[in-house]
């Protein structure tokens, strides 16, 4: 063990006992609020290497929950994903930057009929299975409908299902031929909408459209070993301990301009304690290791590590996409001006530092961002560094029936998100509210929240839907109407229906026109909502990972949140 | 004997049956639904009826239980009508999470277990009972003081601040050992026994410090009493060896309320050591079960109770078998 390998385990371990002894992360030094806009500027790590070879190492806590993209919708699998299944169009990642939609498997992003209602794709000449089988539309297809099956599949994506027309097909292994995808022949893939979707092209870079052999599916246990269209493929795989990735000589890179494919391998290991991880990483154990964990494995503890000079030259850096957000009960708390109220008297910058600070995430003033296409100037009376406006609050509740009390509830296992109650129980005691602070068992926190058990504040996280590039995969499902558009929507845990706006919604649906002239239309109805404070945003994340010094074309995926791994390289 | 051991046997059947209910009715009566779980942030109602049939939770409290328990006698199918798989004997079912035989998951984490709870009660029984021992035979001496005292400081030491310390004092400031890799699982691997040694010497002595402490107060307070006892006076009158006196005579009968101890404490380490199994980063029975119950993963967690139960009782009966071989006094009652 080297000298920085002892330097970080000690500090890790006295930032531990730290902790243990005084009950709750501290904020490290710098991390407040007041950073310079730079401070969340992407950094990639050996930017431009070609070197081919080697390995790459990486660590994870966990074991994937599947590798079957028919089943699939934790970007962990969708990041692993890239290096042994393609897609018909792929999200290209860029640091700090939403996803670009690129062709992968189709010759193109596909070509859209008059009424908007059929993509038509031609498949790529030469594409094979790892087995050397050629993959045809029907391959495309037989993959889609498996995805239908979601009495087998739970995690089965639906962003593209739900575009689809014959949306009451069951899958293939209990209903017939499904009819929302005609394969006129071997190389071309029709699709059937029901209603325009400019943002169509993304929903088939989801891995729905990744090609499963009909022969090779094995339903459930596909996980234990999927068959590779891309440049890699699965040479051994020990649940819970290791996973061995090598080339798969059936991928031609002709074909494929969006994977480096660098390593000659990738080798997993999948549980190794996240605290490990950190300071593995931070010590420069191995220097080819990254980690796919969830903020950089890193904890709040861990960002005055950051600025040391041998830690930050390899540590990798961007904004995600995901935002969270405290959401009112509107249907509760129904006063526009009650909630604004509570929404200016809230310390943000408090809860911001319960999230780490600004090493894991901005500030921000609205759920969506001005990365995404579409986006227009959002406002509200937010303090823009996140300090509370007690006097405002105060002047808006004068002659107003004020609760008093409300309760937060919060998913339990994250103790960060009790602590962010606590702030607000304090904030709210000076408005004279009392707050009550309830736990939700976090694995069913979201179906909580669309029960009769919604509490009247609650936190949600969002990071850009099926299209992250996208305004509307962000406002529609957080505060948009229902299907019918009589009252609100599923996801929308505001509850937010106002009869102008939500309408406007409804019709905005069925639209036909571009991402971006659609998506300025949804971000200006997204700010006419916002006037009446249906939620607070709080903190967008901020990524950083810290890997091994052998280790080039390191980013932070917008939408992974993690090190791409279809670009990354190791240096021999 | 045989009698005594048909009966806990049967006892320990009953017993586990209540546990696999209670466990399995504790889910379908508590706040988490594995099925919403399974769906995540846009889990409509539809999806959620979806997932039960996924999960097998569509079907009726009883038949569930029943189907789960059939498992532990043959093979069964799992899955959802149309897309079964075959659960092999003995099945525990597969799980929410990874769709994994949960006979696996055990598989690939008791090695660990069993690595860290093996060496952990070789040094807790030897430092424990030795240094008890010696504290009685010089009791108020200063010898007696000093461990009386590490004994306190001992059991007042919760394992996150003993795992964390040792870390830093042996990891990281002197490098005189690794840090724990969950590479190694027995001592038959590659890295041999003395790498297996090495890897799990920390959680050993984590859990020696926290565990010898209370063997230490036990063995020298029983021991105190024993040597107070007539049949030592006696022991002792006839002119034995002091030696003689002290293992032959004294320890035996002191050291009864220690097998005790021991025997439950085997029990329940082997069901895992789950703050130790964090802090080591080693991925056993206890940090399966924590993922488990946090995920709502009824499979991994039912089955980890049982396991869990099984070696208490297991645990149990060898102790009151213990007693009569080590107590004449029992056998003869």
């Amino acid at each position: 063990m080297n000298r920085s390998t002892k330097a970080a385990i000690a500090m890790a371990v006295s930032a531990g006992l730290a902790l243990t002894a005084c009950g709750g992360p501290k904020p490290a030094p710098g991390s407040g609020s007041g950073a310079k806009a730079d401070a969340f500027k992407p950094v990639t790590i050996g930017k431009g290497f070609t070197g081919k070879g080697g390995n790459v190492n990486v660590l994870m806590s966990t074991d994937f929950q599947t590798l079957d993209p028919g089943n699939s919708n934790y970007v962990q699998t969708a990041n692993v994903g890239q290096l042994y299944y393609r897609t018909l169009t792929m999200a290209k990642e860029t640091a700090g930057q939403p996803p670009k939609i690129v062709p992968d498997l189709a010759t193109d992003l596909g070509k859209v009929s008059k009424d908007g209602l059929t993509w038509t794709y031609t498949l790529k000449k030469g594409l094979k299975f790892e087995n050397g089988k050629p993959i045809t539309s029907k391959d495309i297809k037989y993959s889609v409908e498996r995805t239908y099956a979601r009495d087998v599949y739970t995690q089965a994506p639906q962003e593209l299902n739900s575009a689809l027309t014959d949306d009451g097909y069951k899958g293939p292994y209990s209903d017939g031929d499904f009819k929302g995808i005609d394969t006129p022949d071997d190389r071309t893939i029709v699709f059937h909408l029901k209603q325009p979707f400019a943002e169509f092209p993304a929903l088939v870079s989801r891995s729905n459209t990744a090609p499963v052999p009909k022969d090779k599916d094995t339903k459930l246990d596909y996980t234990n070993h999927p068959v590779s269209t891309g440049p890699y493929k699965i040479k051994s795989y020990q649940r819970g301990r290791s996973m061995k990735l090598v080339r798969n000589d059936q991928w031609d890179p002709k074909t494929d301009p969006n994977r480096t494919a660098l390593p000659d391998t990738f080798t997993f290991s999948l549980s190794t304690a996240q605290a490990t991880i950190s300071q593995q990483l931070l010590a420069d154990s191995d220097p080819n290791a990254i980690t796919l964990d969830s903020a950089g494995g890193l904890q709040a503890s861990d960002a005055a590590k950051l600025n040391e000079p041998k830690i930050a030259k390899r540590t990798a850096a961007g904004l995600l996409g995901c935002t969270d957000v405290l959401g009112f009960n509107t249907e509760s708390i129904t006063d526009p001006d009650v909630r604004k109220a509570i929404a200016l008297a809230m310390d943000r910058k408090a809860m911001q530092i319960q999230y780490g600070g600004n090493r894991f995430g901005k500030l921000t003033q609205s759920f969506i961002n001005s990365s995404q296409r579409g986006y227009v100037e959002q406002h509200t009376d937010l303090d823009p560094s996140g300090k509370p406006k007690l006097a405002e609050a105060k002047k808006l509740l004068e002659g107003k029936k004020v609760p008093k009390k409300l309760v937060y509830g919060y998913a339990d296992a994250t103790p960060r998100y009790k602590n962010i109650g606590t702030t607000l129980q304090q904030n709210l005691k000076k408005i004279g509210i009392d707050l009550e602070l309830r736990p939700i068992p976090a694995a069913n926190y979201y179906t909580v929240l669309a029960s009769d058990k919604l509490p009247d504040i609650a936190r949600s996280g969002w990071c850009g839907g099926a299209d992250s590039g996208s305004v509307r995969t962000t406002v529609d499902p957080n505060l948009g109407p229902s299907l019918d558009g009589k009252t609100y929507g599923f996801s929308n845990s505001q509850r937010y229906y106002d009869k102008k706006i939500s309408g406007a919604m409804y019709k905005l649906r069925g639209e036909n026109g571009t991402s971006e002239e659609l998506g300025k239309k949804w971000a200006t109805l997204m700010d006419q909502a916002m006037q009446s404070y249906p939620l607070v945003p709080l903190v967008r994340s901020f990524t950083n990972s810290v890997v091994g010094s052998n280790v080039r074309n390191a980013q932070v995926g917008y939408f992974f949140g993690s090190i791409d791994l279809s670009i990354v390289g190791v240096e021999r | 004997m045989t009698g005594f051991l048909m009966r806990r046997f049967a006892a320990m059947i009953a017993l586990l049956l209540v546990i696999s209910f209670v466990t399995f009715s504790l889910f379908q009566l508590g706040p988490a639904d594995p099925a919403s779980a399974a769906c995540g942030q846009e889990c409509t109602p539809a999806r959620v009826a979806e997932a039960r049939v996924a999960l097998g939770m569509d079907k009726p409290f009883l038949s569930q239980y029943v189907s789960y328990m059939s498992g532990l006698l043959d093979s069964r199918l799992v899955g959802a009508p149309g897309a079964q798989t075959v659960c092999e004997w003995p099945c525990l079912g597969k799980s929410f999470q990874t769709n994994e035989d949960v006979t696996a998951i055990i598989e690939r984490a008791l090695p660990y277990t069993l690595s860290v709870a093996s060496g952990a009660i070789v040094l807790w029984t030897v430092v424990g009972v030795g240094l008890g021992l010696l504290a009685a035979l010089r009791k108020d001496k200063f010898t007696d003081k000093l461990i009386v005292g590490a004994a306190s400081v001992g059991v007042s030491l919760p394992i996150p601040v003993t795992g964390l310390l040792l870390l830093l004092v042996f990891v990281s400031t002197f490098d005189v050992l690794p840090f724990t890799t969950n590479e190694i699982s027995s001592p038959f691997g590659e890295a041999g026994p003395g790498g297996w040694f090495l890897n799990y010497l920390l959680p050993w002595v984590a859990l020696a410090v926290l565990f010898s402490a209370q063997y230490i107060r036990v063995t020298r307070g029983n021991m105190l009493e024993t040597f107070g006892e007539d049949f030592m006076r006696t022991a002792r009158s006839k002119g034995l060896s002091r030696p003689g006196i002290v293992f032959k005579h004294g320890a035996r009968a002191g050291i009864t309320p220690v097998v005790t101890m021991l025997g439950l404490d085997i029990g329940l380490l082997l069901g895992g050591a789950v703050l130790t199994e964090q802090i080591f980063s080693v991925p056993g029975i206890g940090f399966t079960a924590v993922r488990a119950a946090q995920a709502g993963d009824l499979p991994v967690t039912m089955a980890i109770t049982m396991m869990a139960a099984f070696f208490i009782i297991v645990a149990n009966v060898v102790v009151d078998a213990a007693y009569a071989v080590i107590d004449p006094r029992v056998r003869v009652s």
